[in-house]
């Protein structure tokens, strides 16, 4: 499938992990500045918080990025948590640093943690009920390979 | 220790604990997701050749219908033909009919 196909499949969740890129690219950057309900509630060690995170969260948007378009759920799973722990850990901070004004970003970055959440637990469930794989049949020629004559010793070049 | 220093630390123990069910979930699941990636693509690889199975065959049956169609306009054109020669003939005939008849009809000298 190409990528137009994957965005129109996919448009939320492409959106947040973009968003999650964004974000985090700029906390990993310039830290603290990029949120201010942060920087009021991580008070005194917050710098180096909001780098964490900034790198947590950009590393959570690649990899669920990348597992949607690829797509492999083996790199999309650890992405949505990481991207959850991301929202979540916004979520918080913004609503303890500015409380009522932070309400519209915490709700919304509380809604994209939910919704992470519940994408990568579906997946799981997926994995958990997935049909097992028939047996390997052994290839056509195996016993061609069996019977082959071994090789007289010593008359190789080695 | 005050409700917004509580609160903050959920949230790193939450950002922590992610990261740590992100490990363990690919660890403890990697060979199933694997596998659901590999019948996903296989599901989609089928998909697509059913698809082009189902289009050669609607193709087949267009061509069939094509020449049988090519054949009815055949045959309808040799009808046409042979009607047209028929008219012809008939308006021969009929030329050949009224010249008799006027002729019998001319009076007399």
């Amino acid at each position: 499938m190409g990528w137009r196909a994957q965005l129109s499949t996919n448009p939320f969740a492409s959106m947040v992990a973009a968003t999650a890129i964004l974000l985090g690219g700029l906390g990993m950057v310039i830290g603290d500045r990029a949120s201010r309900g942060m920087s009021i509630s991580l008070a005194g060690h917050a710098n180096v918080i909001a780098h964490l995170w900034g790198a947590m969260f950009a590393v959570g948007g690649v990899l669920t990025l990348f597992g949607i378009y690829r797509p492999r759920l083996t790199v999309e799973l650890p992405g949505l948590y990481l991207l959850a722990g991301g929202y979540g850990f916004y979520c918080l901070t913004v609503l303890t640093g500015l409380r009522t004004h932070g309400l519209a970003a915490g709700l919304i970055s509380g809604a994209l943690t939910l919704g992470s959440l519940l994408k990568a637990r579906a997946i799981t469930a997926r994995a958990r009920h997935v049909r097992p794989e028939p047996p390997v049949e052994p290839p056509v020629d195996a016993p061609a390979v069996e019977g082959r004559v071994p090789e007289p010793r010593g008359g190789g070049a080695g | 220790m005050t409700t917004s220093d509580i609160v903050v630390s959920i949230a790193q123990l939450a950002a922590g604990g992610t990261i740590v069910q992100a490990l363990v979930a690919v660890m403890r699941r990697r060979g199933e997701l694997r596998q659901l990636d590999r019948q996903t693509e296989s599901v989609a690889v089928s998909t697509a050749d059913q698809l082009v199975t189902m289009l050669r065959r609607e193709l087949m049956d267009a061509k069939a219908e094509v020449s049988g169609l090519r054949q009815d306009r055949s045959s309808l054109a040799e009808q046409v033909e042979r009607l047209s020669r028929q008219v012809s003939e008939i308006n021969a005939d009929l030329a050949e009919a009224r010249a008799v008849s006027s002729r019998l009809h001319k009076p007399a000298p």
